[in-house]
């Protein structure tokens, strides 16, 4: 009877041990992909960007300046984008903050034309600005809560007791470092 | 106050309880029986059978076996749990298709107003906060403001949002009804409450058909002896827990209805980070009293909101018979998530 006994909670444990392993493992995988989709939305956004300024270029002949330093802070968003891993991403966090900065002021300039306005493109123009923002926000967001759990299950008895054989480390949560990109205002949301 | 992942970690924790229940009551539904045979008197029963055989009661059952020797057959627990698994089943195969036709739904295009646009994205970018692959995106033509989501599986996911609602709602305010529904099918609420409807119609089927049948007259039947005095216990109590099983089934799918709402809500707290805005939604669908008309009764539980205008009231307080908790209720829970959220700092 006591081997019986022995066996039964020997069998609960292994259950256990093989269940906490596949949690963790799962958990790493939705974190990996998790910072996959930051990468997708960002690249998004580097994509979108040319076509935005080419919408708006021919009536902002003399906002040169606002438009080239959209261009120039994309393209070293993009170089900085390039074969990221979640240790340089507080280098491609700078960039993007940057990027964020400088299409905040150029949405600001893009309010003060009139023209712009009455063409009816830069609703259309403004909404997906916005919700390119908001999908580079939201997919932080994301590896952000994912990258929490998996750690948090990592340190949490008894989980951790599985962690070593799972081969868990704590995963870098994406912070934000560049003051620019906190302080970025919202862009005007009304949907008219 | 709690923050949303505490809340949500509650409402897991109350649903499973709840659904344990309704399982442990469809075994009895099938054990209760099985146990009545075993224990019911050796003859008592086969002599007054006759005039029975041509139903399917326990009566016919016994008479049928040998009776020296008893032993437990599980025959009703087996075939009740395999029709259960069976119907559920069946209904899950073709239910989102079905839904949405019946509404009337057509597909969005961002191309065509800016309304649909914003909605198109709002949809992507809960889709990207919430980590599912990104639902199908239709409108369905009713001036009440109402959403809900269909699907059961993720490569078939489905989110209808009525025209009334995209006029009513700020795009924030959208973004937080879009992030509920989102939620539903992250939670595979969809899934549950498919299954809960199947097996609270599977039970008023085996309850009509107790009553319709004579295993009424049975009851109060039996030998003297210890053992078939437990077989009438046990018949008297089973019987009683079917012609309950109706009502009783009803009411544990609605309240397991009622929690996958405020999970629903503390999930889009979750995702926006902005549970406020969902707030001032539910504000104002409420504040449309009128029913939606092109919503179903049967699929009022995946809706935003109750589909049903006397659920809508503002002043509703907590019913049995509800899908969904009070509006009031709900918007509370969501201030008191931005309270705390506003005192911690989000991240």
């Amino acid at each position: 009877m006591p081997t019986i006994i022995v066996l039964a909670i020997l069998a609960v444990v292994i259950l256990w041990l093989i269940s906490a392993y596949n949690r963790l493992i799962s958990l790493k995988g939705q974190t990996e992909n998790a910072w996959k989709q930051i990468d997708v939305q960002l690249k998004r956004r580097h994509d979108l960007i040319p076509n935005l300024i080419n919408a708006v270029k021919g009536a902002m002949q003399f906002e040169r300046e606002t438009l080239e330093a959209v261009i120039a802070a994309r393209n070293s968003a993009v170089s900085a984008c390039a074969g990221a891993t979640p240790a340089t991403a507080s280098q491609v966090a700078n960039a993007e903050g940057v990027l964020s900065a400088a299409l905040t002021r150029f949405m600001a300039v893009v309010e003060a034309y009139p023209d712009l306005k009455a063409t009816g493109n830069i609703g259309q123009f403004q909404e997906e600005l916005s919700s390119t923002e908001n999908k580079v926000a939201f997919a932080r967001q994301a590896y952000n809560d994912t990258a929490t759990e998996y750690n948090v299950s990592q340190r949490q008895f008894p989980t951790m007791l599985a962690a070593g054989i799972a081969g868990a480390t704590p995963a870098q949560l994406w912070e934000i470092t560049d003051g620019a990109d906190r302080a970025v205002p919202t862009v005007n949301l009304s949907m008219s | 106050m709690a923050t949303f992942f505490e809340l949500q970690e509650k409402n897991r924790k109350r649903t499973k309880l709840i659904v344990v229940c309704f399982v442990l009551f469809f075994i009895w539904l099938g054990a209760g029986l099985d146990l009545t045979i075993y224990f019911w008197g050796d003859g008592s029963v086969r002599t007054k059978s006759h005039g029975y055989s041509r139903d399917l009661s326990p009566s016919s059952v016994v008479s049928g076996a040998p009776k020296r020797e008893k032993r437990f057959r599980p025959i009703f627990t087996v075939i009740i749990g395999l029709a259960g698994v069976g119907v559920a089943w069946w209904s899950m195969t073709n239910a989102a298709a079905n839904v949405l036709s019946a509404m009337h739904a057509k597909p969005a295009d961002r191309n065509r107003s800016p309304e649909e646009l914003a909605l198109v994205n709002v949809v992507e970018e809960m889709a990207i906060s919430s980590s599912i692959i990104p639902p199908k995106v239709w409108i369905i033509p009713d001036p009440d403001p109402n959403a809900l989501a269909v699907g059961l599986t993720s490569d078939d996911y489905h989110i209808a949002v009525t025209q009334g609602l995209l006029r009513t709602l700020t795009r924030d305010e959208l973004q937080g009804v879009v992030a509920h529904e989102i939620a539903h099918l992250k939670n595979q609420d969809t899934r549950l409450m498919t299954t809960l409807t199947v097996l609270v119609g599977l039970s008023a089927l085996i309850s009509e058909f107790v009553a319709r049948s004579r295993l009424l007259n049975l009851a109060g039947e039996g030998g003297d002896s210890e053992e078939s005095k437990i077989g009438v216990a046990l018949f008297v109590l089973w019987l009683v827990s079917v012609l309950v099983a109706p009502l009783a089934t009803q009411l544990m799918a609605l309240m397991v209805s009622r929690e996958r709402e405020f999970l629903a809500d503390a999930s889009a707290a979750q995702f926006t980070r902005n549970p406020e805005a969902l707030a001032h939604a539910l504000e104002k669908i409420a504040a449309a009293t009128a029913r939606t008309a092109f919503v179903k009764p049967a699929s009022a539980h995946l809706c935003i909101a109750s589909p049903l205008s006397d659920d809508l009231d503002y002043q509703a307080a907590d019913s049995w018979f509800a899908t969904h908790p009070p509006i009031k209720t709900r918007i509370h829970r969501l201030l008191t998530i931005g309270k705390r959220m506003a005192v911690q700092g989000s991240h």
